[in-house]
């Protein structure tokens, strides 16, 4: 048999080296949109506003806001000693959390009476409202535990009692320091690489239909699996140079460790690409008009690649339904073997399920393709 | 033995008949006719032709092979020139012939010899590396042309190919028509030009899907107006006339 594929592949190349703004776009979106999601997309919770109103004012008080001066992840940007207008600093969401430590305080602490503490929370952000009320409560905790143990040592407790604390001393696997970054980037390039491959070949063939020249191939000898193989090479191409592009970025500007093997890892890219110019080009044999594909193809991947892949939401927190729906994410796979292969190191040796899931989705897509464009003009 | 057979070929679009029931054959080597107006269903035939659109019922053959059930073996053996200009724009002269002389599976030799060819016939000669968008109607329409014998077909199908080109160049373009039947490819064409049709072998009618009249321009004109000096406008109009009177 003739090779048809080899002119397919050609035309398609000359389609993309002819359209310089295309191209462009298809080098610099993949850096930009890292970047851009790479730094507004974080977990950590840092820098939270608080204010505190000192009522008591007392060698105790200012021990304890010393020590609300001292955490990194809380600024301590009010400090007054009266309680007048401090709604207001909530209100306008000038502070997240305000504190109002009473003018018993010091008095009832050193009478070993039960101490109320005050503590005005933001809820309207519940995530950074739990995350401080954590870190609030750490600081607390600490500082009666300080308090409890000063008394005991004044009776002398402690120097005559052996108590054996419990010593808990966690120890971080993979992500030692616990960068929400170093969890965010993996995903990041999974969900980018599926928009950007899913749209590159969402156009080909509409445009193909547009223009009139779908028409005119399907009239030649050319078969399905030989046009749809055509048309992805070059894409397959490009989308590697891409994800060059973002492991780079992603290890330079996020520094986020690269522990596994770079070749597994262009591997397992490769058959996820696979995965996202099939569905773009199924969408692209589903509709005859450009824009209805562009705007297909970021629906179908942008959303579920976002939302059901386990990049921002657990997918064990999910109801089952959505779960089961999970499984045609091939994002979630993708997601799982970056994580790995990044902060891991693993191989093929742990990641063969998602391997073999990604080579199923694959060729799936790919048969659907064919079948879809052998019946198009009917 | 004929080029194209065609036994109540009929095409439904949901409950629209765009074909209905067609029946004819055309004679290798011929030049056949499809005349009609917008919407007769002239385009639907083709396709089916073409083994690039399944009919609903009937039989037909083109080159011997079945249209039902050889699609992919009409496919090789015939040339196709769908209604819009369908050469790639933004690809040069000769990268357009490379790619469709790649698709039909022409060895190198072959291919360039026939991309000489092309290019000498469309008169494209030293244009072979202008981008096809910069190029005028008439040599479009041409390189079209030539990008749709490069295989030498045995059959050939042209929809309305002179539809946007001037009348020079229409001249011209069937001219080349005239010697490609000579060497002996049936060539079949719609139009709904009746000044150059005229120069068909033989014309079908088509109208609604059903083919009203069909046979030389001369048997044609005599049948519908009684003299051979009148024009095949006559005849289409006075054709189309009765069909709607027997409505």
């Amino acid at each position: 048999m003739r090779n048809r594929i080899l002119p397919l592949a050609r035309k398609e190349t000359l389609h993309i080296l002819r359209d310089p703004r295309s191209l462009y776009l298809a080098i610099v979106l993949p850096i930009v949109l890292l970047i851009l999601f790479g730094y507004a997309i974080t977990f950590d919770v840092k820098h939270i506003p608080v204010g505190i109103v000192d009522q008591d004012s007392s060698f105790l008080s200012r021990d304890f806001i010393s020590r609300v001066k001292g955490s990194e992840y809380l600024d301590l940007i009010y400090l007054s000693n009266s309680s007048a207008g401090l709604e207001s600093l909530l209100d306008k969401g000038k502070v997240k959390i305000l504190l109002v430590i009473p003018h018993r305080f010091s008095r009832d602490l050193s009478k070993g009476k039960d101490t109320p503490l005050q503590l005005l929370i933001d809820g309207s952000d519940n995530n950074t409202a739990q995350i401080a009320l954590g870190y609030i409560s750490r600081i607390v905790q600490i500082f009666s535990a300080n308090i409890i143990l000063e008394e005991l040592n004044k009776q002398g407790a402690i120097l005559n009692a052996d108590i054996p604390p419990i010593d808990v001393k966690p120890r971080v696997w993979y992500n030692p320091d616990l960068r929400s970054t170093n969890f965010i980037v993996p995903g990041l390039i999974a969900v980018v690489m599926m928009i950007l491959a899913a749209m590159s070949t969402s156009l080909t063939i509409a445009r193909e239909w547009e223009i009139g020249t779908m028409e005119q191939l399907i009239a030649t000898p050319a078969k399905p699996h030989e046009i749809i193989i055509g048309k992805l090479m070059p894409y397959f191409f490009l989308g590697i140079i891409q994800i060059s592009l973002v492991v780079f970025v992603g290890t330079l500007v996020f520094n986020v460790p690269l522990k596994g093997n770079i070749f597994f890892l262009f591997c397992v890219s490769g058959v996820f690409l696979i995965c996202g110019l099939g569905i773009g080009l199924f969408i692209s044999t589903m509709t005859r008009s450009q824009q209805l594909a562009f705007m297909f193809s970021i629906l179908l991947t942008l959303l579920p690649s976002f939302l059901l892949s386990g990049f921002i939401f657990p997918i064990s927190s999910m109801p089952r339904i959505i779960q089961f729906v999970t499984h045609l994410v091939p994002a979630k796979y993708f997601l799982i073997a970056l994580r790995g292969i990044f902060l891991k190191g693993t191989g093929l040796g742990t990641l063969w399920p998602e391997v073999v899931s990604l080579f199923a989705f694959a060729s799936l897509i790919l048969l659907a393709c064919a079948k879809r464009l052998r019946l198009s003009l009917e | 033995m004929y080029g194209i057979d065609v036994n109540n070929l009929t095409k439904k679009f949901g409950r629209f008949t765009a074909v209905n029931q067609i029946s004819f054959s055309v004679k290798k080597g011929e030049i056949f006719g499809f005349l009609g107006p917008n919407g007769a269903g002239k385009s639907t035939t083709i396709r089916m032709l073409c083994g690039i659109l399944r009919p609903t019922s009937g039989k037909g053959t083109v080159g011997g092979f079945s249209i039902d059930a050889q699609p992919e073996e009409i496919k090789k053996i015939i040339g196709y020139m769908s209604q819009r200009f369908t050469l790639y724009q933004d690809l040069t002269v000769e990268e357009n012939i490379d790619f469709y002389g790649g698709i039909h599976g022409l060895s190198l030799s072959v291919k360039e010899e026939r991309k000489k060819w092309i290019i000498k016939m469309a008169g494209l000669i030293g244009r072979e590396n202008s981008l096809t968008r910069e190029l005028a109607g008439g040599w479009k329409q041409r390189l079209s042309l030539g990008c749709a014998i490069l295989h030498k077909p045995e059959i050939l199908f042209l929809d309305e190919p002179t539809a946007s080109v001037d009348p020079v160049s229409r001249k011209d373009f069937w001219d080349l028509i005239y010697r490609l039947s000579e060497e002996g490819t049936t060539v079949f064409v719609t139009s709904h030009y009746m000044d150059e049709v005229e120069r068909c072998n033989r014309l079908a009618i088509l109208y609604s899907g059903n083919i009203i009249a069909d046979g030389s321009p001369k048997e044609l004109k005599k049948k519908f107006t009684g003299s051979e000096e009148s024009t095949l406008e006559d005849v289409f109009l006075s054709a189309i006339k009765r069909e709607k009177n027997e409505e």
